[in-house]
């Protein structure tokens, strides 16, 4: 299981409340009959730090990813804030790479006899 | 005539020439593919006919496949170029261009691809999709130059469309402003190939609010599996307005969508690359990130301290290095370093010191949380009866600190409940008994509590509160059938004593007062058998008796709990030998599994052992019975519960029995193979003999590998019933380890620190120390391996020291 608050996107300092009304968001958002993997992800998220104590639990007595996931969102952070642009090497790459890992002649192959 | 008969006739008045197109046919049905293009070139040599020429072709492009397959991709590319027409076609141009793009020629292919772009002889539909999709995305990636001359009028428009998208994106990298975008995405036709360059860059164009909007537009527009999926996914990841981006969708990029999502998102460079070293650093794991991570000045330092000392735990050698960059660590917090490190090696015993050494250091602190102490201690007393740890009298251990954590935290109720867990099983009965009524007290909506308290109350014989107590469970918990069985066995022991005493009819009315407990969905059979024996005292029905043996559904099963209750209740002889004449009679059938467990299960839970000894009186009589049983397809877990039960009762010649039929079952069954030595020493652990001693390692080490903990425990304990384990953890323990390990170097030859430092270069901090140990095995005297290893570890760790030392000085 990765950082149950990264994975229920709450601050580590949230409180129960605020812990429990994200956990009931996500069941509305992923309900088990729908997305039952990701249900079984944010329940056992939402178990692990779901009160005081658990909380207490999982920063006291067990290793976390959280402040290593915390700065690499940090250089995620784009400062412009919006969309940029990208250099036409970078998309002609990009076309390229895309192509490489395309199925479309995969599925075709053996089909094409003029 | 057979289909070989009719081969041979052919083959007798045929031609020599049609011999050799049968054996080019046959090669080419047969997948030789090399022997069916040598054949038919013969052919062509002799006849013209287009059909070999077809022929020759499918054998070529058979033998691509097969190169294909192997990841031969170049050869045969070259293989397909043999089926080249006049124009520039090949016989299977998805095939064709496929080794192309995974050899690494998509300049080419690019240029190949519009060979097919509006020609005289269209190709299937099947073919011509997948073929524009990926010529319009060649095309974009490598522009390739054609003669517009002669071409044929759609091949022109289809390139007009292109050069359309080919400037939107243009002007899109460029930074046109949206409407000026807005009018060359629109040249794009939206029926034409390039209509996923379209939606792309509308996508990318637009407003915050409208990224919803556009992801599902670039979902119908773009499947998994078009030549521009992997575009679309980098731009799903730059839409604007879209959330940030989660590290773990980042390392999920290509490094091409990296490159092309950091420019888009405007990330900054040093970031992109900080992410690109981590990427890289984290294969090598925790140690290796430490490392990549002490390096790094542009990130904010409280968030670099933080992300070293979460990697301390996994890389605890890197502890001193931190200590030197950072600052020194409180002792609570190295210990606890410490103490989670070494539960990540499962050494159970250093981190049962170390977290007893972070509590001293915890309760030493001025601003202590009694939170947090709780939680700590409550972890101290898990891993002292982990399976894992061998400590002497681990359970005593627990409750010590149990004892502590309820008294920092005393609001957590599943810290107390496991401390009354534990002294119950340790027989001290005035412990958890008061413990029980202060959980009681403490928590009296709370019916695991309130059910601790009767259990208790039950013990002591305090019949009145334990009902009073059960009322209040059911107020709470109307279909509580734990409490209610547990009142109807409080009634049927108060009921035994006064049959033992002689007075059947306050018996009778102690059972009446048990009924009222008895719930509809889960009638008591032990209150009707209890019941039906009074009354037959009273000289009355024994419908009751009847009805409670109808309720245990296996007659044989039915009548033992109705002997055992006499035995018991201390029933007149007269009753005793009616009940034991018809168990004779129930046992002539066949055991079941489920009358086998109802009859050996610990029945009437007040007086359990009282059961046990009960039926043990029995054991002669119903020894066939459960022997017979021994053939039962018993389950694993049905198997260790009846031996289990049979260990309880002493009855080690049964025993032998399932455990043999066990064994017969699964032969390398560690639990079976256990029971089998409990049943030949009779239960007492001073009688193994070597032999036997070997069998139970060798079963526990079996029960090691199947994870099957439960068994291992139990070997583990009856193994150690006559052996010395260590003592308790001290926290002056650490501190003396440490001055000892600290004396050791200060007093080490001088070359062992230069072989050290040559081994941490030549080998790498992780092998150093065991090389070390090999090498200097006569420098260092005679001490235990054990303490060599630290000694080595320590030695390795001062070595790391120092060039951490010699880097920040740099």
């Amino acid at each position: 299981m990765g950082d149950p608050f990264t994975v229920l996107g709450v601050a580590e300092d949230a409180d129960d409340a605020a812990i429990r009304a994200r956990y009931l968001a996500l069941v509305r958002e992923y309900p088990p009959d729908r997305a039952p993997d990701q249900f079984r992800a944010n329940r056992a998220a939402y178990e692990a730090v779901c009160d005081v104590r658990k909380r207490l639990e999982a920063r006291l007595l067990r290793t976390s990813d959280a402040a290593l996931d915390r700065l690499k969102r940090h250089c995620l952070q784009s400062p412009a804030g919006g969309t940029q642009r990208a250099g036409r090497r970078t998309v002609a790459s990009l076309i390229s790479e895309s192509i490489l890992q395309s199925d479309a002649l995969r599925h075709g192959l053996g089909q094409g006899k003029p | 005539m057979g289909v070989t008969g009719r081969q041979q006739g052919a083959s007798r008045t045929s031609p020599p020439a049609d011999g050799l197109k049968q054996k080019a046919r046959d090669a080419l049905a047969n997948g030789k593919f090399k022997e069916a293009i040598d054949l038919f070139k013969q052919i062509l040599r002799q006849d013209r006919h287009p059909q070999w020429r077809q022929l020759l072709s499918e054998a070529y492009v058979g033998r691509a496949r097969a190169m294909v397959a192997k990841g031969m991709f170049k050869d045969a590319a070259a293989v397909i170029e043999n089926t080249s027409a006049p124009d520039g076609t090949v016989a299977d141009p998805l095939l064709y261009l496929h080794c192309l793009i995974q050899s690494g020629q998509q300049p080419k292919a690019a240029g190949h691809a519009l060979a097919y772009i509006g020609t005289a002889a269209p190709l299937p539909p099947d073919v011509q999709g997948p073929l524009e999709g990926v010529a319009a995305a060649l095309w974009l990636a490598h522009r390739p130059q054609l003669a517009m001359r002669q071409a044929p009028p759609e091949r022109v428009r289809w390139l007009e469309t292109a050069t359309a998208a080919s400037q939107a994106l243009q002007a899109w990298a460029d930074g046109l402003p949206t409407d000026e975008l807005a009018l060359l995405t629109g040249r794009i036709s939206l029926r034409s190939p390039f209509r996923p360059v379209r939606v792309l860059l509308m996508a990318l164009a637009a407003a915050p609010g409208e990224a919803d909007r556009h992801r599902r537009m670039l979902d119908e527009a773009i499947p998994p599996g078009s030549p521009f999926y992997g575009f679309r996914v980098a731009v799903e990841a730059s839409l604007p307005g879209s959330q940030p981006l989660a590290p773990e969708r980042w390392t999920g990029l290509t490094p091409a969508q990296q490159a092309f999502v950091s420019e888009a998102r405007g990330i900054a460079p040093d970031g992109a690359k900080f992410l690109s070293d981590i990427a890289s650093a984290e294969p090598g794991g925790p140690a290796a990130v430490f490392s990549l991570l002490a390096r790094q000045s542009g990130l904010p330092p409280d968030d670099i301290r933080t992300a070293c000392l979460s990697l301390l735990p996994s890389a605890p050698d890197r502890l001193r290095q931190f200590e030197r960059i950072f600052g020194a660590l409180s002792a609570w917090e190295r210990a606890r370093i410490l103490a989670i490190a070494a539960e990540e090696r499962r050494d159970m015993e250093k981190a049962g010191r170390s977290w007893v050494h972070a509590v001293a250091a915890l309760e030493a602190d001025a601003a202590r949380d009694g939170l947090a102490e709780g939680v700590v201690l409550r972890h101290v007393a898990s891993i002292a009866t982990h399976p894992e740890t061998s400590i002497r009298n681990g359970r005593s251990v627990a409750i010590r600190y149990l004892t502590r954590a309820y008294a920092a935290d005393p609001d957590h109720l599943p810290g107390l409940l496991q401390l009354i867990g534990h002294c119950r099983e340790d027989g001290d009965a005035g412990h958890w008994h008061s413990l029980a009524k202060e959980a009681a007290y403490r928590f009296p909506r709370e019916p695991a509590a309130l059910t601790q308290a009767i259990d208790a109350a039950v013990e002591r014989k305090e019949y009145r509160e334990a009902a009073a107590l059960g009322r209040a469970v059911l107020d709470l918990d109307p279909i509580n059938h734990g409490v209610r069985l547990r009142m109807i066995d409080m009634h049927i022991a108060h009921a035994r004593q006064e049959m033992r005493a002689g007075r059947h009819e306050l018996a009778a009315e102690e059972l009446s007062v048990a009924a009222g407990w008895d719930s509809g969905n889960a009638r008591s059979a032990q209150l009707r058998i209890a019941a039906g024996i009074v009354e037959m005292h009273i000289g009355k029905t024994r419908t009751p008796l009847k009805e409670g043996i109808a309720l245990i559904a296996d007659e044989g099963a039915g009548w033992i709990r109705a002997a055992t209750e006499a035995y018991l209740m201390e029933s007149q002889e007269s009753v005793l030998n009616i009940l034991l004449h018809a168990l004779r009679h129930a046992l002539k059938g066949q055991p079941t599994k489920a009358g086998v467990l109802a009859a050996l299960g610990p029945h009437g839970h007040p007086d359990a052992d009282d059961y046990r000894q009960a039926i043990g009186k029995l054991l002669p009589l119903i020894q066939p019975w459960l022997t017979r049983a021994a053939s039962l397809d018993w389950l694993p877990a049905e198997f260790r519960e009846v031996a289990y039960a049979l260990t309880g009762i002493r009855g080690y010649g049964v025993l032998a029995e399932h455990a043999m039929a066990a064994k017969r079952r699964d032969p390398a069954d560690p639990c079976a193979r256990f029971h089998l030595v409990v049943a030949e020493v009779h239960g007492d652990a001073g009688r193994l003999s070597e032999r036997q001693r070997d069998e139970l390692v060798r079963a526990a080490d079996e029960a090691d590998a199947r994870d099957d903990s439960r068994t291992a425990a139990m070997i583990d304990n009856f193994l150690d019933d006559d052996m010395d384990e260590p003592d308790e953890w001290d926290a002056a323990d650490e501190d003396d380890y440490r001055e000892e390990v600290e004396h050791l170097l200060a007093t080490l030859p001088p070359g062992i620190l230069a072989t050290a430092r040559t081994l941490v270069n030549t080998a790498g901090p992780e092998r150093a120390a065991f090389l070390l140990m090999e090498k200097t095995g006569e420098q260092m005297g005679e001490m235990p391996d054990s303490v060599r290893m630290e000694l080595c570890e320590a030695i390795v760790e001062r070595v790391l020291d120092e060039q951490a030392s010699r880097y920040s000085q740099r």
